[in-house]
């Protein structure tokens, strides 16, 4: 029983230390984007492009092989050719899309896993850049509605909350299509998230159980007023 | 000498002690254990004014850092109380006892243990196992045996 206590706020502390990492940065840094890790050859987010001369970036005089700063391109702007990817044209699979979901190396990185979209259709997002239409595919259930959701730009504070479904749903998933256009995927729901949740929200509860519990085996003692007049503490 | 009392209704609510005329605070227990053959055992414990615990012979150590109070009991409160006070240096030949201000004769031995039950704290330490605190009950027994005159023992509670 001690030793399960033990091992109960073990987890706990840890999970809690987890919470407040950047873990879903960290995760989409690792996977190289979102589904499969049979594709982590085709990160472009990797080793930045360095001078031959070598050295840091300060100091010293700027050479014509210096990399080219790169700016973030909306996704209806990319389009495969014209991005100078170091794997060439391999997407930016690594970074967030303007939803802050994860960004496809292709879509078959999500059809291949969930299959084809029960629907398909065009839209042209109100609050987007360009007006060029984002193709939505649709697979119904919540991560399609909380998919329409972060498209429309309305995302609630409760969608940030364990108690919301949407908290263990991902951001939608974007990829760009061979047209130019961008493809948008429901968000799929995170069993670490949830796994996470359940830690941290158990061993609150745990601990105030056992707080609780506490509290309730001290011997019953007489009101404070009643120990204002004796020595004893 | 070092006087000694305590003045109480019977219950550690209702229990003031007293040292050399002031009133203790943050006491923890008193043991007193004195009969005619020579025990002298007289000890308190009490929590200082930086928290710790002290354990001091009542009337052979100086009691370091203790906490005082004002009087806790009016003259009306205190006429329904008792009051002992035991007057010693520390050997049993030369101690006096007295109950609301009338010495005692004839005493075989006294004995006196009261103390306040322990107040766990039950933070997030004790998740962690360790040691458990058992949760300890007040104790309050104070006892005086007498020898009548025709050699027969009787013993009294005091409060």
């Amino acid at each position: 029983m001690k030793t399960l206590q033990r091992l109960w706020f073990s987890l706990t502390v840890v999970a809690i230390v987890a919470m407040t990492l950047p873990l879903e940065s960290w995760a989409q840094r690792s996977r190289g984007g979102s589904f499969g890790g049979s594709r982590s050859g085709g990160r472009s987010y990797s080793m930045p492009r360095r001078a031959p001369s070598g050295g840091g970036s300060f100091g010293g005089r700027r050479s014509p092989y210096s990399a080219p700063r790169r700016t973030q391109q909306s996704p209806s702007t990319a389009s495969p050719g014209s991005s100078p990817g170091s794997f060439g044209s391999a997407p930016r699979s690594s970074q967030q899309n303007t939803f802050g979901g994860s960004r496809l190396n292709s879509a078959s990185d999500y059809t291949s896993r969930y299959g084809t979209p029960r629907r398909t259709e065009r839209a042209v997002i109100p609050n987007a850049s360009s007006s060029q239409p984002y193709v939505i595919n649709r697979y119904g259930g919540m991560g399609d509605g909380f998919m329409m959701g972060y498209l429309m730009g309305s995302i609630p504070w409760y969608y940030s909350m364990p108690f919301h479904p949407a908290f263990y749903f991902s951001r939608p998933y974007t990829s760009v299509n061979p047209d130019g256009t961008t493809a948008v995927y429901p968000g799929t729901f995170q069993w670490g998230t949830l796994l996470f949740s359940i830690i941290v929200i158990g061993g609150i509860a745990f601990i105030v159980l056992v707080w609780l519990r506490n509290r309730r085996r001290q011997l019953p003692r007489a009101s404070d007023n009643d120990w204002n007049s004796s020595s004893f503490a | 000498m070092a006087t000694f009392g305590i003045e109480s209704n019977g219950r550690i609510e209702k229990t003031a002690i007293y040292y050399n005329g002031e009133q203790l605070a943050g006491v923890r227990e008193v043991f007193i254990n004195l009969d005619e053959n020579g025990t002298f055992d007289a000890i308190v414990q009490y929590q200082d004014r930086n928290g710790q615990l002290q354990t001091k012979q009542i009337f052979l150590d100086y009691f370091d850092n203790v906490q005082t109070r004002e009087p806790s009991f009016t003259d009306e409160e205190a006429a329904s109380l008792r009051l002992l006070v035991v007057d010693s240096d520390g050997s049993i030949e030369s101690t006096h006892v007295a109950i609301n201000d009338e010495e005692q004769f004839g005493i075989v031995s006294l004995f006196i243990h009261i103390k306040s039950p322990n107040h766990t704290s039950g933070g997030l330490r004790s998740l962690f196992g360790g040691q458990k605190d058992i949760p300890e009950r007040p104790e309050f027994v104070v006892q005086i045996t007498y020898r009548n005159d025709d050699d027969t023992l009787s013993t009294e509670g005091i409060f």
